[in-house]
């Protein structure tokens, strides 16, 4: 058991990490189609369908993967070849590489051993984020120059100006968080804002460092080169800028690599700012010991938001039976079944909960009836094995980290949301306005951060 | 009457100092520092800025939740699907009008196609084998012509009506309330009616509605 889930856990971190990275893309983009058009009164995908399901347009996403692996992935005659190619797997790449050191659970602890649940566990891990993230303007820069196109080399200029301006106040505005927490270990920065300021407060950095939040979130748009700060795209201006010149799969890795940015951005905001993977006033300890509550209410509050959207999407089904006149008709129907099933499952899961002891200190509860019947069927050694895995003295573990991944999403993709909503808000900055910003507001600021939060420490001692 | 005038021009002034920031040499004030010349309209709390993207994040996000609990707000025409009803006297696609018996209206008097401004009528007349005899308010008609051939252009028609305003027959229409959609060829987009004896034979339209 112990060899098994030490293997499990050492080949599923970061495999962990690259699924939910990978996955999470499709899905901002449909949050970006959606949202914006949302915004702008309008529908948004709602076309594109297989067998009639369309997902309120998540399957437009499929078009778009058919659409592009299909296009002809022309190399214009023009380019430095190599250079060319490479540019647009340094920017996947480097936008995977950061999510490394993110930790997005505490340390699980099985037998004596203990695994902290990030993919890699560097003590330097800020450093390491602070030096990836200054890596991705080579894949900018390299596409633009390699494109050999004026609109591409403009792109990749202004990329360069742009992120070097802004990682200046990135750095600065994140050195007071460190003087805050006293250390540099990205899991130790979280476990700090586990704290209670004042009893009541969770002691995230967005509370004990509100400027910091701000000037990083507004250098974290401008890494991603996201609106406000897209000028390096800026199609108005230089059409799309620095990948003006490719097409096809070169195109969508630039493509993803923006979202995967955009996600890392999240994730490097939700764990230095807001509290990472804790769930607010539940530290670790306490979250494992009431796991039998937990667990259960979960399972449950699942169920009532299954529920919630059978009874809408029912709604929608018999509002829409005789509009479509094709496959789509079906979509409600199935969409509301499908619901009511997993509605079903969850509250199944939510009474197995209750009765599964997750801490092993429990006796022999049928977790569901005559489950303890039906066990007593089998075969001794499968009986044995299956009766080792429900009481595994691991599920505690495994399932306090698995509480507080779903916490750690949840806030990630809230900040990944803010930056859609913010692009689909602002226009866009002028490039002497950006400039300005960066070094005339931001840096004096980020400045002026530091110096107090280092005379308050002083003087707390 | 100086007075007047200094007054009025007084008033002028700042109004039109108000209206250069948004004009197109300068955009909006630079966020949280003077823009130079730009800025004269804008209050403390705008060239701050972080205000006004909160303002305008709240705008965003109020159009977001309306449309997401009241989606019968969206303007949107689901079309095809739900096509939007069109006026009364809307010139659609072309329909040739029939006696009860199934025999054409039409009598290939080409008043039609010269009419037309596009040129994008092609009749060839033919002539009954026994002529067609007709009672149309009270009045008889001898009818010894029909269109073999009746195409029309769609891709060059204009929709102006004229040879439905043309014809002494009553024989061509534009009630349908059809209009070409899409099609892969000029071809498609050629609206062919053949007859025998007055009677269609053969009427096509790929790109039809
Ligand atoms: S509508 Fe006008 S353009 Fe079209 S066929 Fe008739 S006369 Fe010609
Ligand atoms: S449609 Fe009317 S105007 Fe045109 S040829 Fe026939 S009868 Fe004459």
């Amino acid at each position: 058991m112990e060899v098994i889930s030490s293997l499990i856990l050492v080949i599923g971190r970061p495999a962990l990490m690259w699924f939910l990275l990978l996955n999470l893309i499709p899905l901002m983009i449909w949050l970006e189609r959606k949202g914006s058009a949302y915004i702008q009164d309008r529908i948004g995908p709602n076309r594109a369908h297989i067998g009639g399901l369309r997902l309120a347009g998540m399957v437009h996403n499929v078009a778009d993967v058919v659409k592009l692996f299909t296009k002809e992935d022309i190399v214009p005659s023009h380019v430095s070849r190599g250079y060319y190619i490479a540019a647009p797997f340094v920017a996947m790449t480097v936008a995977l590489m950061t999510y490394a050191v993110i930790p997005f659970a505490d340390a699980v602890v099985i037998g004596k051993k203990s695994f902290p649940m990030q993919a890699a566990n560097l003590s330097v891990g800020f450093l390491y984020i602070l030096a990836i993230a200054s890596l991705g303007v080579y894949a900018v820069v390299l596409s633009g120059w390699a494109s050999n196109n004026k609109y591409g080399l403009l792109g990749g200029l202004r990329s360069s100006a742009q992120l070097i301006s802004y990682e200046v106040s990135m750095g600065l505005s994140l050195i007071g968080l460190v003087m805050a927490f006293q250390t540099v270990e990205l899991n130790d920065i979280v476990r700090g804002q586990g704290e209670l300021l004042f009893g009541f407060l969770p002691k995230w950095g967005i509370v004990i460092q509100p400027l910091a939040f701000v000037l990083y979130l507004t250098c974290a748009f401008a890494e991603t080169n996201r609106n406000p700060f897209d000028l390096p795209e800026g199609e108005s201006e230089i059409v799309a800028g620095y990948h003006v010149e490719y097409s096809s799969m070169k195109f969508a890795l630039f493509f993803m690599a923006e979202y995967v940015n955009i996600l890392v951005q999240g994730a490097i905001v939700t764990t230095l700012f807001l509290g990472g993977w804790q769930v607010p006033w539940l530290p670790t300890a306490v979250l494992k010991r009431h796991l039998d509550v937990v667990l259960p209410l979960l399972a449950m509050g699942t169920t009532v938001i299954l529920c919630l959207s059978f009874v809408i999407l029912r709604r929608y089904d018999l509002a829409n039976r005789t509009r479509w006149q094709d496959a789509r008709r079906r979509e409600g129907l199935w969409l509301s079944r499908l619901s009511l099933a997993g509605a079903l499952a969850f509250l199944i899961l939510s009474t197995v909960f209750v009765k599964w002891p997750v801490d092993s200190k429990g006796g022999w509860p049928s977790l569901v009836v005559g489950m303890d019947r039906a066990l007593h069927l089998l075969p001794g050694g499968v009986r044995g094995a299956i009766e080792q895995l429900l009481y595994w003295k691991g599920w505690g573990g495994v399932f306090t980290a698995l509480v507080q991944f779903s916490a750690f999403v949840t806030k990630l993709l809230l900040v990944a949301w803010l930056f859609i909503w913010v692009r689909w808000t602002l226009p866009r900055f002028r490039y002497d306005q950006l400039m300005k910003l960066g070094w005339q507001v931001m840096l004096p600021l980020a400045l002026a951060n530091l110096v107090v939060t280092g005379v308050v420490y002083f003087v707390q001692g | 009457m100086s007075e007047t005038h200094t007054e009025t021009v007084k008033e002028h002034a700042p109004a039109s100092a108000d209206s250069h920031p948004h004009g197109a040499a300068h955009g909006p004030a630079s966020p949280g520092t003077d823009a130079g010349p730009g800025a004269g309209g804008l209050s403390l709390p705008e060239r701050i800025y972080v205000v006004e993207v909160v303002r305008g994040l709240a705008i965003t996000l109020g159009h977001l939740f309306r449309n997401l609990l009241f989606p019968g707000r969206f303007r949107t025409i689901q079309w095809p699907e739900l096509p939007r009803p069109l006026p009364q006297r809307f010139r659609a696609k072309h329909r040739l009008n029939k006696w009860e018996d199934g025999h054409t209206k039409c009598t290939a008097c080409m008043c039609c196609a010269t009419a037309c401004p596009a040129g994008c009528i092609t009749i060839v007349a033919g002539e009954f084998s026994k002529p067609l005899v007709k009672v149309d308010a009270g009045v008889t008609k001898i009818i010894e012509k029909y269109p073999t051939l009746y195409d029309i252009d769609l891709l060059k028609c204009v929709y102006c009506g004229f040879c439905v305003e043309a014809c002494p027959c009553d024989a061509i229409k534009m009630d349908t309330g059809k209009f070409p959609r899409a099609g892969y060829s000029r071809e498609d987009f050629l609206w062919q009616n053949r007859f025998k004896d007055g009677l269609p034979t053969l009427e096509r339209n790929a790109a039809e509605a």
